[in-house]
Formats: C-alpha cells, sequence, structure tokens
C-alpha cells in the first residue's frame, strides 16, 4: 500500500478519532515516523479536530482551577520536603569534616570512630533516599502505563462483547423461519460475480454476504439496493469488499429484488445502472 | 481563547516547561485549555458537575503523567484531549451511569445533547452555528458519535444500523469537510 492509498484508507481519520486499538494506533505512530505526507496529514486532521473541540469550549467555574492547583500544590510540598531531607544529609559530612580540624580534642581514636560511622550512616541514609526516591517515580510510571493499558483493554472486552452480539444475532438471522436467501447473480458485466442477501421478512434485517466481487478502485464504492415494489430502488447503504464475512446492511421493508452497483466512493441517491454488477430476484 | 491571554507561550517552550513541573506553565495550560476539554467532556457525560469533576481528574493525570507525553506522537493538545476523553468515557462505562442512561437511545441523546447544549455555549463561540450548518445532518451526527459520544465504530454502526464500511467512509468525509471549514 503506497503512502497516498494508507491516507485514503482512513485509518488516520479512526487514529485522530481515538477509535483504534494499542497495536494499531503503534503501527499508525511507526507510519507516520516514516512518511513525512501521512505526519502531516495527521498533524492536519489535529488540527481539526483541535479547532471542532475549541469551538464547543465550556468555561468550566473558577473553583475547578483551584481545586486542581490546590491538589498538585500538595503533591510538590511533599516532594519538595524529601528533597530538603536528601539535601540537607548530603551536607553533613562535608560539614562536619571541616569542622574536625578545627577541634584537637575530638582527635581521639573513638571520636573518629564515631565520625566515621557517622558519616557511613548519612550515606547510607542518602542513598536510601536516593534509591527509594526512583523506585517511586518508577512505580508511578508504570500505574499510568497500566491504567492507560487497562483502559484499552476495557474497550477491546466491550468491543469483542457487541461482535459476540452481532454473531448470535447472525446465527438467529440463519436459522429463523422467515429469513429468506436470495442469491444475487453477475450481470453481463461481471458474470462470475455472486452475492447472497440474508432477508428477514420480519425484522426486515438484510445482511449481504459477498462471495466474488472485482475490487474497486480508491475512488469508488459498491452500494446495495432493494427494489421497493412501490417506491423503485432504495439504497441499503455502501461497503468494502470483504469476503467470508456478512455485512449488516440498512433494513428493507419490502423488496422484489436486491442489486449491487458500483458508485462513487460514499454512495449514491440514484443506482448507476449500467454500472449493475450483481441483481437477484425475491421469490414470492 | 487567545483573547483572553495577551501572552502566548509556544507549544514546544510550554511542553519544556512542564517537563520540569513547571506550576507557571501548568496554570498557562489550564487557562488555554481548560474550556476546550470541558466541553468535551460535558458532551459526553452530558452533566455539568460530573464534567467538572471529570476535568480535574484530567488535569491532575495531565500534571503526574507529563513524563509519558511524546511530543514525536502528535500534538499537545490531541494527547490531553485524549487522556480528558478517555476519562469521560470510562465513566460513562462504568455500571452506575448505563444505569441513569438506560433509556436515552443514540438518536435522542444526540438530540438531547444539541437541545440541551445551546444555552451553555460560551457566547463569544459565534463560529459555531454556521460551521455546523456546513456539515451535512450525518456527517455532525457521526462526529458527535464518535467523538464527542465516545462511541467505537461497531457501536456507531450497530445503533445507526449503517455497515461498518459506510461507518469508516462518514468519519472520512466528515474530518474533510471539518478541515476545509474550521
Amino acid at each position: 500500500m503506497n503512502t497516498k492509498e494508507y491516507i485514503e484508507s482512513g485509518v488516520l481519520d479512526l487514529y485522530v478519532s481515538g477509535l483504534l486499538s494499542i497495536e494499531e494506533m503503534r503501527d499508525v505512530e511507526l507510519k507516520a515516523c516514516q512518511h513525512a505526507e501521512v505526519k502531516q496529514e495527521l498533524v492536519l486532521l489535529q488540527g481539526a479536530l483541535e479547532r471542532f473541540a475549541f469551538k464547543y469550549a465550556i468555561v468550566p467555574k473558577p473553583e475547578v482551577k483551584e481545586r486542581i492547583l490546590m491538589a498538585i500544590q500538595s503533591k510538590s510540598d511533599v516532594s519538595r520536603i524529601v528533597s530538603i531531607k536528601s539535601a540537607t544529609t548530603e551536607n553533613q559530612p562535608e560539614q562536619d569534616v571541616s569542622i574536625t580540624p578545627s577541634l584537637p580534642a575530638a582527635r581521639t581514636s573513638l571520636s573518629r570512630l564515631l565520625l566515621a560511622a557517622t558519616v557511613l550512616l548519612i550515606a547510607v541514609l542518602g542513598g536510601a533516599a536516593f534509591y527509594f526516591n526512583s523506585q517511586l517515580k518508577n512505580s508511578k510510571m508504570l500505574t499510568a502505563q497500566l491504567e492507560e493499558q487497562q483502559s484499552g483493554i476495557l474497550r477491546q472486552v466491550d468491543n469483542l462483547q457487541l461482535t459476540l452480539n452481532q454473531q448470535t444475532e447472525k446465527v438467529q438471522l440463519l436459522t429463523d423461519a422467515n429469513t429468506v436467501r436470495i442469491s444475487m447473480k453477475g450481470t453481463d458485466k461481471s458474470p462470475a460475480s455472486l452475492a447472497l442477501i440474508y432477508w428477514n421478512k420480519e425484522t426486515k434485517a438484510v445482511y449481504l454476504d459477498i462471495k466474488a466481487l472485482p475490487p474497486t478502485g480508491i475512488d469508488s464504492q459498491y452500494q446495495l439496493w432493494f427494489i421497493d415494489p412501490t417506491a423503485g430502488p432504495v439504497s441499503a447503504g455502501v461497503f468494502d469488499v470483504k469476503t467470508g464475512e456478512m455485512i449488516r446492511m440498512t433494513n428493507a421493508p419490502d423488496a422484489a429484488a436486491f442489486a449491487v452497483t458500483l458508485e462513487p466512493k460514499g454512495g449514491s441517491s440514484q443506482p448507476t445502472m449500467d454500472k449493475m454488477y450483481v441483481i437477484g430476484t425475491v421469490a414470492s | 481563547m487567545d483573547a483572553t491571554n495577551s501572552i502566548s507561550i509556544p507549544e514546544d517552550v510550554l511542553v519544556s516547561r512542564l517537563f520540569k513541573k513547571d506550576q507557571l506553565a501548568f496554570s498557562y495550560l489550564y487557562d488555554n485549555y481548560a474550556a476546550a476539554l470541558n466541553g468535551v467532556i460535558y458532551r459526553i457525560v452530558q452533566d455539568e458537575a460530573t464534567a467538572e469533576d471529570i476535568l480535574q481528574d484530567a488535569f491532575i493525570k495531565i500534571w503526574n503523567n507529563f513524563a509519558s507525553y511524546d511530543k514525536t506522537k502528535g500534538k499537545l493538545f490531541t494527547w490531553i484531549i485524549n487522556i480528558a476523553r478517555n476519562l469521560a468515557i470510562d465513566h460513562t462505562r462504568s455500571k452506575g451511569f448505563k444505569n441513569q442512561q438506560k433509556n436515552l437511545e443514540v438518536d435522542k441523546i444526540v438530540g438531547y445533547i444539541d437541545s440541551k447544549k445551546s444555552t451553555l455555549f460560551n457566547p463569544d463561540q459565534i463560529g459555531l452555528k454556521t460551521m455546523l450548518e456546513k456539515l451535512k445532518p450525518e456527517q455532525r451526527e457521526i462526529l458527535d458519535l464518535v467523538y464527542f459520544g465516545g462511541y467505537t465504530q461497531a457501536e456507531v454502526a450497530n445503533e445507526l444500523n449503517i455497515p461498518l464500511g459506510t461507518v469508516k467512509t462518514r468519519i472520512r468525509m466528515s474530518l474533510i469537510q471539518l478541515r476545509s471549514i474550521v
């Protein structure tokens, strides 16, 4: 996939909308590092959403800022006390050493031993303070990372649950007595094409199962239509070609036939008849 | 936003000062971004007091976790807005919130936010109305659901009863449109 195709695939739009999983996000970030155009596109999209968000700005109550500043203040006070403490302990040995020569009485072996022990103790305490402080920093960072991972996982679980519900729904649809299967066969334009429709006449749900359709260009997309006996062709949505997967389309209240045409990206309001790829009628 | 602040700090300066835990820089960050963050959070949780609580959590998280901001990955605003959105979305996914919102369906929520929101807009954000009029209804709806509703693609497809491919195309079309008008 070249850079232009990558940008037009829409993955960057999903990225800036926060809709990708952690792995997919990493992939986008990697691509942005490798290709200047991708990076450029990301910056433009982020800028647009930023300005969009600013349009919706609501000024919070002044107390909120006070509360936040107070909360971060009390935290940094704690860290300041810790740093003052470690600073004094680190200065201690130097002072002691410089004082010692002016006190001749202290030149006994006992006081030297005491001094050495004190220096050692202070050094150990200082080292311990430094060690625990960096441990604390590490674990804070780890906690932040874990929190981010957890909310990512929760979102994935939600997605899986939704997928499961959709699968259950599909099984129900396929085994339902009200469901009819319509085989849409290739037109003269594309005789090898084939796609199936599962339409539940009771719930009106429409599922599309693509067996074979030629790949589309970047600027075009397939669109499904159902032919309403009175209103004529009605759009049931656009789709990308994915075989082996059933795609839920727009409900069809009443249909005499289903057909797929090739339309400009995003779909048309009326089908382009000379670009019809498959069609199938509903057996009455 | 710029009108309220006579001094403007370039983003890279702001970022390096925040890395050093500069409280003045943090205060500047708040003054410039709090209203935008609050607006986004409000649209997700739809309650003023809850939004402000989440805003507070978001800013404390930004302060504490600033070390994990990687400027090569994107703009500062994108990073902080994602923190705020994720906190707001996590809140809406909590049990209590789900029960409270049980009876609101998506299309109602979109209308509901709009009707409730109009009175709360900043008076100086006049550009919004004209901007939103330039977006097609379905483009606006998709941005509302995805960006402000915290819905996943699959959920949007399910709720609006449109195929997943259409969701993707619509997001892309909306953002292209948005880029040209804001």
